[in-house]
């Protein structure tokens, strides 16, 4: 049985910042370590935008972890799907619930900040569903619980070099996930595509 | 009487740090006036007294993870290792991490990697106080 909802909330930040902190993956075992302490790429297919990763963290003295296809499409939208227990015998959710999630982020232009737009998808089985709502109060807790933990980076790096300075994430030897695709949609001479293009 | 800083007064930041309020082998953060915060470490008869902004992305030093076998700094946003004596960048754990990912191309070129440093304060002490110049580098 499928269960959609979705979460949205404005970031007080412009979309090229808020789009660099996502692809920004160099954060993503240190400052949310709380959540996911590693982080490893198992496949890739960078033409299509495509890296297969595998995460893990501790609970109870035990490792648990997961892999999922992460898909980024520019310039704003990011999709995690195909998401397996790893190692595959855990016990965890995902042996019987798919789980999909798009997550777009577009501009406000009027605020020169950005609306952050989480789709869920949950297929369960039925003897599941009347637990639906506990599972999404879980889910919308991790994501409201990351993201805080990005914006408190987000502002701090405002205070300090200012609120639309992305000029780090555009530095040479700076890497962040799809880079070039970045790039092109908010380096100094980015044209605003949409995905269409 | 409190000691005065040595020199002119305005040669300080105007908050000296109490060296006897200092824990050995921790990282403190201290405020020394004009909204500036600095890390103190104390490791036997030296004091490290350095900014507390990751030279890397600006992330908060006062919440990094100091390793005293090592003498090491790990900042809490990206991993990144200093030497706390030099200040060096000693490792950078994402280039492990990412390494099938980290592929040279027409916008990214690891090499040019700057050397991120840690900024040390000098500072001069003075009975039980420690007044932090507001020029860089070790006295």
């Amino acid at each position: 049985m499928k269960y959609k909802f979705t979460l949205e909330y404005e970031l007080d930040t412009p979309l090229a910042i808020a789009v660099a902190v996502y692809l920004d993956a160099e954060h993503y075992v240190f400052l949310h370590k709380k959540y996911s302490d590693t982080y490893e790429v198992l496949r890739h297919d960078l033409p299509n935008r495509k890296i297969l990763i595998r995460e893990t963290w501790s609970l109870l003295g035990f490792r648990l972890g997961q892999t999922c296809m992460t898909e980024y499409i520019p310039p704003g939208e990011l999709l995690n799907y195909d998401i397996k227990p790893d190692p595959w015998w855990i016990p965890s959710i995902h042996h019987v619930m798919k789980t999909t999630t798009r997550l777009v982020y577009t501009e406000i232009p009027e605020r020169n900040s950005t609306l952050s737009t989480l789709e869920m998808e949950l297929d369960m089985p039925f003897w599941l569903y009347p637990f639906r709502r506990f599972i999404r109060k879980a889910i919308e807790r991790l994501k409201i619980g990351k993201d805080q933990q990005d914006i408190d980076m987000i502002e701090r790096r405002a205070r300090l070099y200012g609120r639309e300075n992305n000029s780090i994430y555009l530095a040479d030897h700076q890497f962040i996930l799809h880079k070039q695709d970045y790039m092109r949609h908010f380096g100094p001479n980015s044209k605003r595509l949409t995905p269409a293009d | 009487m409190n000691p005065a800083p040595p020199g002119p007064a305005d040669a300080f930041f105007p908050r000296p740090i109490e060296l006897s309020s200092l824990r050995r082998g921790v990282v403190q953060v201290r405020d020394i006036g004009e909204g500036v915060e600095v890390v103190v470490i104390a490791e036997g008869e030296t004091l490290h007294v350095l900014r507390e902004v990751c030279p890397h992305m600006g992330g908060p030093l006062s919440q990094a993870t100091y390793c005293r076998r090592d003498g090491t700094l790990e900042c809490p946003w990206h991993g990144y290792v200093f030497d706390v004596a030099t200040g060096a960048l000693k490792d950078n754990p994402n280039e492990r991490i990412m390494a099938a990912l980290r592929r040279p191309s027409e916008c990214f070129s690891p090499e040019r990697a700057p050397r991120y440093a840690l900024t040390a304060m000098a500072y001069t002490v003075v009975g039980d106080r420690v007044y932090v110049s507001r020029t860089r580098g070790k006295e």
